[in-house]
């Protein structure tokens, strides 16, 4: 068998098998069913062993902190950097302890605490999406390793650029930050491209010096921040057309991170007057007044919108080494309530 | 009878005997044993060791040895854990000695840590050797010679110590109710310290010129905090110094002079072998020079009733890093001091103002800062009174500690524009101290009011991966430091004696009413310390007890139970005995367990310390 011949059965061989699996499987949402209870990923801080979630209960509204250690009967590790709900399981990546716990989603036993280490190597995983069956996760040695989401074994490792942090899925593509923070002041700047079938890189973009957080548009655009390099080279969002993988458009505003709203990107960001913005990916139009009125938040740090409720919420790290808190806010900025939690209030998951 | 003792009020001393009984690791294990102190240690034979004393950071702390300043303005602190205390003769801390080989950069800080050593003694006429041979647990191994040699008009001394360690030790991590075990790895350690020292007078009725040189190797693994189920590490750090020190003492009628000079180079370089930038690793390397060029007088009265002093000294730090944001960071800085004392029967009063003009240059030389800083003391307290030799008295003083080049330049987090941290001092002491048949009581008791303005602190500024060193914070520290010692000669061949310390701290933030942690108590800062010793001899042999307790103290600023770190106490326990053979060749051989109770501890949060561990050493002395 030639090597075209031998091409050839390969791709068919993988287009068959997707289009089994399409058939055969049922793949969960990434949206999970919203009820009337949420977990607060509390990061902590580096080297104290102390992140940890916070169960929050509206219905009884009861808030409890140290969940994981109350349920799993051990702490969560040093650094929780992620959370998300996945069918029927919740997936928590840890940074510095190197670890992925995963719960499961209903009764938050503990299925499995997946070691993230090559060789002895702590791999540093990031953040976490989910393609059919699969998780990708950005690991800030250079790769993006995707687990297989039955077994929860990491069944491949992607080697993309430096530091890859933020990673989000679009269509059957995985669009991957290269932060290269590690090698300061000499950032990266590209987002890796990964196709969620082949699973290889297809595709560098070039988008501008340390690239962060991403949000997919409606419109199929993908958005990235990139952050430029806190002082002379200002943070900027750009825009990504996904048919054709190449960078559209560069934003003239600061941004510090994006969350997904209805289509639409709320552009977060703390250079001057903290602020909260719509923009209409569309129309290309910057609301000019931020959603939410910041007064009384300390250290806002990370924003997360929810769209089966409509809710905005605001992470306030409270100078990063007090106690923080999560405050909920209606989709138009209306607020609504806050929640104590941990120390570094990071993201959430409804269940 | 017991002979006179000096007046524990006076400092906190330990002497060669404790420091040999203690056998410990560094200076930093010894200065536990002192009232107000605090200690910061990361762990491991030759790890970072840093204390605070009264609430005060370490950079308020003069460090002099042998009448030198080490000085460190790369950090700005001095690793404790790197100052090994073979060859210390005395320790002590607190205020400033104040006679004419105290240098002026010392009185201008807030206290004094004086360490004196065998290679700076000046003795005539005399010969001396020093040896030991330890080894112990964790694959410790060390050996220390020293030699004197002295004739009429000059003498000099060699010394040189090599110490080793493989160091990895088997921890219980308590997390909340967790408890997290493993082996504490990365922990190798190789040190080599050495010098020479010549001291020479042109005849008996002078003071000698000493010319002192010291150098320090160290190569050492570090292993870092414990992360919770990630064991990977690949931390290195090499050190180097030297240290070349040079003074001349001239009495001239009352009046006393001292020239002096010290020259130190510094090298340090670090080592992150599993750090993910393009070259697979980090390194850092750090390249320090410091110059000092002083003098100091004296001028006594008749029968030493009033004296006045005065100083200067020169100083120059430059210091080359790919690190810092600067390419060479440099510092020049002037130290005056004028003061007077009066020793009056009934009391001693001791005045003084500090001036020190501070130009900060980062290009070629030029001053982009200049830093006016002003230091008054005032000390007054009453001569020993009656049998009870009790005495008493009152101290207050405002010095400055100025930010290190870490702070003012390194890469991403160092701040150009910091302002000194400023510490006022307010202090009342009593104590008495009493000989009686075979008897020695002395207790001691002080009260005292310290205020820290400008705290220098590094906080997270734009995010948790940019932090930034900052001026923020007011600290007020109220304390109280008590101790009491007793000796009894029970018969010409039994001795016993304890020595109990403690100390309380009220320390805690004041810098803004609406923030969580006004008025919590300040990271680290333990409510109660305390340590008790405990030994018992009969002739050359030897039993000690030595306990520490540090009560529960606070991980961060904030007083929740998730940043509460417990309680501990360490015990160890030596015991020796020495022979004494002919040409007073005298051999003891000492054998001690550390931590006996194999407590599991920790003094910063997740860096864990050692369990039960032993140690024999075989000394000898001529």
């Amino acid at each position: 068998m030639n090597y075209k011949s031998l091409l050839f059965v390969s791709l068919v061989s993988l287009i068959l098998s997707s289009c089994l699996k399409k058939e055969n499987v049922v793949y969960p949402t990434i949206e999970g069913q919203v009820g009337q209870r949420m977990l607060i990923l509390n990061e902590g801080l580096f080297q104290q062993n102390n992140a940890s979630l916070t169960w929050a209960n509206f219905t009884s509204g009861t808030v409890s902190q140290n969940y994981f250690q109350q349920i799993v009967g051990r702490p969560l590790g040093d650094t929780g950097n992620d959370i998300k709900k996945y069918g029927n399981k919740i997936y928590i990546v840890v940074n510095t302890s190197s670890t992925i716990e995963v719960l499961d989603a209903t009764t938050f036993a503990l299925i499995k605490q997946i070691e993230m280490q090559n060789n002895g190597v702590a791999k540093q995983p990031r953040f976490i999406d989910f393609h059919e069956g699969k998780a990708f996760v950005t690991c800030y040695d250079g790769f993006v390793d995707v687990i297989d989401t039955l077994n929860l074994n990491v069944i491949q490792r992607i080697q993309v650029g430096s530091n890859p942090d933020h990673l989000r899925v679009a269509g059957d593509k995985v669009y991957v930050s290269n932060s290269g923070g590690l090698n300061f002041p000499d950032y990266d700047s590209t987002v890796s491209v990964i196709s969620a079938l082949s699973l290889t890189e297809i595709k560098k973009i070039n988008v501008g010096i340390n690239p962060g957080s991403i949000a997919v548009g409606g419109n199929g655009d993908v958005y990235v921040v990139t952050r430029g390099n806190f002082g002379s080279i200002p943070s900027r969002m750009i825009a990504i057309e996904t048919s054709t993988d190449t960078k559209s458009e560069s934003y003239a505003f600061e941004v510090n991170s994006l969350s997904e709203k209805n289509g639409d990107v709320l552009i977060f960001e703390t250079i001057g007057a903290p602020s909260i913005k719509l923009f209409d990916v569309n129309s290309n139009v910057l609301q000019n007044a931020s959603l939410i009125d910041f007064t009384g938040i300390v250290t806002p740090y990370e924003v997360q919108y929810e769209s089966s409720i409509d809710r905005i919420y605001v992470f306030d790290a409270n100078s990063y080494v007090n106690i923080g808190k999560v405050l909920e806010y209606s989709g138009n900025g209306g607020f609504i309530r806050a929640y104590q939690a941990g120390l570094v209030t990071k993201r959430l998951v409804f269940l | 009878m017991i002979p006179y003792i000096p007046h524990p009020i006076e400092s906190q001393t330990l002497q060669r005997n404790d420091i040999q009984e203690l056998q410990p690791e560094d200076i930093g294990q010894l200065l536990q044993k002192f009232a107000g102190v605090s200690m910061k240690s990361y762990g491991g034979l030759g790890g970072m060791k840093t204390f605070s004393f009264r609430s005060l950071g370490s950079q308020h702390t003069a460090v002099v040895m042998d009448g030198f300043s080490i000085q460190n303005t790369q950090s700005g602190q001095l690793n404790l854990g790197q100052i090994h205390t073979s060859n210390i003769e005395s320790v002590s801390l607190g205020k400033q000695s104040n006679h004419v080989r105290t240098p002026v950069s010392s009185l201008n800080m807030a206290n004094e840590m004086g360490l004196s050593t065998f290679e700076g003694w000046t003795v005539f006429n005399k010969k001396q050797v020093r040896a030991s041979i330890k080894a112990g647990s964790f694959g410790q191994s060390d050996n220390y010679l020293g030699y004197h040699f002295a004739k009429k008009k000059f003498g000099f001394t060699i010394h040189g110590k090599y110490r080793q360690a493989k160091g990895d030790y088997p921890f219980t991590m308590k997390v909340g109710d967790f408890e997290y075990q493993g082996v504490q790895s990365n922990n190798e350690l190789q040190e080599l310290y050495s010098g020479v020292s010549f001291f020479l007078r042109p005849n008996e009725m002078k003071q000698p010129v000493r010319i002192i040189y010291r150098n320090t190797f160290v190569d050492q693994e570090l292993p870092g905090a414990v992360i919770l189920y990630n064991n990977s590490k690949g931390q290195f750090l090499n050190t180097q110094k030297h240290n070349l020190a040079a003074d001349w003492t001239h009495k001239w009628g009352f009046t006393n002079i001292r020239y002096y000079a010290v020259y130190q180079y510094d090298e340090q370089h670090y080592l992150d072998s599993n750090y993910f930038n393009s070259a697979g690793s980090l390194k850092r390397d750090f390249y320090q020079n410091s110059g000092q060029l002083g003098w100091r007088f004296e001028r006594h009265t008749i029968a030493n009733l009033i004296s006045f002093y005065g100083a200067l000294d020169q100083q120059h730090a430059p210091l080359t890093s790919g690190a810092l944001t600067e390419p060479l960071p440099q510092r020049y800085s002037t130290h005056n001091n004028l003061g007077f004392r009066i020793n009056e029967k009934k009391y001693n009063l001791d005045m003084r103002i500090g001036y020190q003009l501070v130009a900060e240059s980062k290009i070629n030389g030029e001053v982009f800062k200049l830093r006016n800083l002003w230091a008054p003391m005032l000390n007054f307290e009453t001569a020993e009174l009656g049998k009870r030799r009790w005495k008493s008295g009152f101290s207050t003083s405002t010095t400055v500690r100025l930010p290190s080049f870490n702070e003012l330049y390194y890469a991403q987090v160092g701040n150009q524009d910091l302002e000194p941290e400023k510490a006022r001092q307010f202090s009342l002491f009593t104590g008495i101290a009493r000989n009686h048949r075979s008897w020695f009581f002395a207790s001691k008791l002080v009260t005292y009011y310290n205020q820290i303005e400008n705290k220098i602190l590094a906080i997270p500024t734009k995010n948790l991966f940019v932090w930034s060193i900052q001026n923020i914070d007011m600290v007020n520290a109220l304390g109280v430091d008590a101790g009491q010692v007793i000796k009894n000669r029970i018969n010409t061949k039994w001795n016993t004696e304890v020595q109990l310390n403690y100390s309380f701290q009220y320390s805690v933030d004041v810098t803004d009413k609406n923030s969580p942690t006004y008025g919590h108590q300040i990271a680290y800062i333990p409510y109660h310390t305390a340590n008790v010793d405990w030994s018992l001899s009969r002739k050359k042999t030897n039993l000690r007890v030595s306990s520490s307790f540090i009560g529960g103290r606070y991980s961060l600023n904030e007083n929740v139970s998730n940043n509460y770190l417990d309680p501990f106490v360490v015990l160890d326990a030596s015991f020796s005995h020495g022979i004494e053979i002919k040409y007073k060749h005298k051999v003891n051989l000492q054998f001690q367990v550390k931590n006996i109770i194999g407590q599991n501890y920790t003094y910063i949060r997740s860096f864990v310390m050692p369990g039960r561990n032993l140690l024999i050493s075989l000394n000898y002395e001529l």
